[in-house]
């Protein structure tokens, strides 16, 4: 297995963390030494361990060889910027004589979870812990309940280590029964909030220290994570010790029992204010700095012979309305009017020749399946504003076509966030599949939202008609334009249920 | 009362084609300009401070129209400025109106409302030269006074009778007034409220 090094994004890096459970026995040496949990290996093996030689010689060599042959189950179980807690679990047989309690030949079922930090920037796990539950421990560590002493010392320890780790890490972790009502917080929740864990517990604690906003946005869509079962996220608003808010990302994550009943749910929420304000900030000054500069300019460009114009006819008329009119001079200026008029006409057509150039495709061999994933990552955080799910559905065999990824990203962006905000109220699923239909490639991008009624279906695609208030009614047009500038069609129909779906086509015949 | 010669309006835009229709377009309603391309043709052009105003576009390039405004100012060059302007800003216009421009218009403008501006801020500069030569006149007259009569003339506009004034200044009512009569005749008052007028003058320049 490779050593962490050059580029990494994080799915690279749960798979290097699943690798790292599923190869303990040919696993690198120096991956092993950042793994640690210092009381519960003291009590287990009962010495001070003194620096990492002497955990790895003491401890977690013992304990590896002690169960070789195990198979391993490893769960993602929340993941949040630079921080993944995985659970995991293994069967095994034991055979050394790693803690001296478990008689040889016993199955055993070890599992537990850990937290894995790491820099995205440097693309390594910067700092890695393993915690045991505490059941299969006590089974691990003793096969007679003589030694009760011994066990609840560890026990304790073990819990005091997973404790001072819950409370330590700056991510805020609540246990919400299966109404949603708050039954545990850790330290950093109430170091944030400012409230202690009876505060935490009323029934109104949500409504306090929730934006009134976001918590009208999210009731719905969080009342019916709750009820679906699976895993989901919101953002909102909560509210800090110093009276300002912070926006949060906040990742749910039920318990199941064996009959997949909802037991409880775990949820951690990540801080992402800086994140947030530097995401609207970026947005906002592509917006801005494109749209107002280059209107700004072309308005000026323009202006000058306009006002020039407007000016000449000024005077135009005040030759001729004298009690004798000066034909020559309005004469003149006329002749001045003509040319500005030129003038300006110029400056369109030069405009017009700008604009056709930018149209006109740069055109690379595109995979649509990939651009689909990559723009998938791309919104997911904007999904998650919306509390809405992403699914895909996209054909295999699809070949590459020739488009220009650029027009083609921002044609499934468009049709993306327009989907979305149509489920913003009650949050929804968005599915995007693609399939082949003779030459051509057709790619449909699916909502729950509130859909489109049926006379509306061909309007939309007109300049400036749109349905949100801050809305400038472009995206469609413009995608349209795109997508026939590829040689392909878009169009939108009403779902049978609810929604709406938006196809549009691409051929599939790579050009010479 | 002296009347002004025929104004002249002042025109710095660097666009040839503005330049020549606004020129036209004051033509038409019978009055002078003189068209430059660069505020500092305009600099070099003259050196007189003529009865006109100014209409200046406010970004041309080399040196900004705020700043040109502020040069004139250090210049003593005090005609009435129309900034016109294709970009419209609103800070910029605040700003210029808040360094003494004295109006401020968008391109494109109604030729009228360029001639309403123009003919207001004619008005403003032909009173603001009245005044000037006024005061100026008032400070000669001043000056041919003596010392004595300097004297007199704070004391009666500050209200005091004669023979108050005879008091303070440790002479007789008889002396008090012929000191007040050769002061009413050098400053040419015919009276004493616009004698106090003349004083009020005097201290605020």
């Amino acid at each position: 297995m490779a050593a962490p090094s050059a580029s990494w994004s994080v799915s690279e890096a749960q798979s290097f963390i699943y690798e790292y459970f599923l190869a303990w026995e040919g696993t690198d040496e120096d991956l092993i030494l950042s793994f640690y949990t210092d009381d519960v290996v003291a009590e287990i093996s009962g010495t001070r361990m003194e620096g990492k030689e002497a955990l790895r010689d003491h401890f977690v060599r013992p304990f590896i060889t002690a169960f070789p042959g195990n198979h391993h189950d490893v769960k993602n179980m929340i993941h949040g910027p630079n921080v993944i807690v995985v659970e995991w679990s293994f069967e095994a047989q034991y055979h050394g004589t790693f803690a001296g309690h478990l008689p040889a030949g016993a199955r055993v079922k070890v599992s537990g979870s850990g937290i894995y930090e790491y820099d995205s920037a440097q693309r390594q796990i910067t700092a890695a812990r393993t915690y045991f539950d505490m059941a299969t421990l006590l089974q691990l560590i003793t096969g007679s309940l003589d030694d009760r002493h011994n066990v609840m010392a560890a026990l304790q320890s073990t819990e005091r280590s997973l404790n001072l780790i819950i409370n330590t890490i700056p991510t805020h972790i609540y246990v919400l029964d299966t109404e949603g009502y708050v039954q545990y917080v850790n330290q950093a929740v109430m170091d944030y909030t400012g409230l202690s864990i009876e505060d935490v517990q009323q029934e109104d604690y949500r409504d306090r220290v929730i934006h009134p906003e976001d918590f009208k946005r999210v009731r719905a869509p969080r009342a019916a994570g709750l009820k679906r079962g699976v895993p989901f996220s919101t953002e909102q608003r909560v509210l800090r010790n110093d009276g300002q808010y912070r926006w949060f990302l906040v990742r749910y994550k039920p318990l199941l029992d064996e009959q997949g009943r909802i037991v409880r749910w775990y949820v951690a929420a990540f801080d992402i204010e800086d994140q947030k304000r530097a995401e609207w900030q970026l947005a906002h000054m592509a917006r801005v700095t494109t749209l107002s500069a280059l209107t700004a300019s072309i308005a000026h460009e323009i202006n000058q012979p306009i006002a020039a114009a407007t000016t000449s006819a000024g005077a135009c008329l005040r030759w001729l309305n004298r009690d004798q009119p000066d034909v020559q001079r309005a004469r003149e200026a006329a002749m001045r009017i003509e040319q500005d008029g030129k003038r300006a006409a110029d400056i369109i057509s030069k405009l017009r020749s700008l604009y056709k150039k930018d149209l006109s495709p740069s055109r690379e061999r595109l995979s649509i399946n990939d651009t689909i994933t990559e723009m998938l990552m791309l919104l997911q955080s904007e999904a998650n504003r919306h509390s809405v799910m992403m699914r895909t559905d996209l054909a295999t065999k699809i070949p590459l076509m020739s488009a220009d990824r650029v027009q083609i990203q921002q044609v499934l962006m468009n049709l993306m966030l327009n989907g979305m905000e149509a489920m913003s109220e009650h949050g929804g699923e968005l599915r995007i599949s693609t399939r082949i239909e003779g030459d051509e490639v057709i790619v449909s991008v699916s909502d729950t939202g509130v859909g489109i009624s049926a006379d509306k279906l061909g309007e939309i695609f007109n300049l400036f008609v749109t349905t949100k208030a801050d809305g400038m009614g472009m995206g469609l047009p413009i995608s349209n334009t795109i997508i026939e500038s590829h040689g392909g069609r878009l169009w939108a129909t009403v779902n049978p249920e609810r929604g709406a779906t938006f196809h549009f086509t691409l051929p599939t015949e790579l050009e010479a | 009362m002296i009347t002004e010669d025929a104004p002249i309006v002042f025109i710095v835009d660097d666009d040839a084609s503005m330049r020549e229709s606004i020129q036209d377009l004051l033509s038409s309603v019978a009055l002078d300009s003189q068209a430059f391309a660069t505020p500092q043709e305009f600099l070099d052009s003259k050196g007189t401070d003529c009865h006109g105003c100014m209409i200046l576009d406010i970004r041309l390039p080399g040196i900004s129209g705020l700043d040109f405004q502020r040069e004139l100012t250090k210049a003593g060059v005090t005609l009435p400025i129309i900034f016109i302007t294709g970009h419209g800003d609103v800070p910029m216009s605040v700003q210029a109106m808040k360094s003494g421009a004295f109006e401020f218009l968008m391109k494109p403008f109604r030729p009228q409302e360029l001639l309403d501006a123009v003919q207001h801020a004619l008005d403003g500069d032909r009173k603001l030269r009245q005044k000037r030569r006024e005061t100026a006149e008032v400070r000669n007259r001043y000056a041919t006074l003596t010392a004595r009569e300097r004297e007199v003339l704070e004391l009666v506009v500050s209200g005091l009778l004669n023979k108050q004034i005879a008091a303070k200044l440790g002479t007789v009512e008889h002396t008090v007034k012929i000191h007040r009569g050769h002061v009413m005749e050098k400053m040419k008052a015919d009276s004493l409220p616009a004698l106090i007028r003349m004083a009020d003058t005097l201290k605020s320049n």
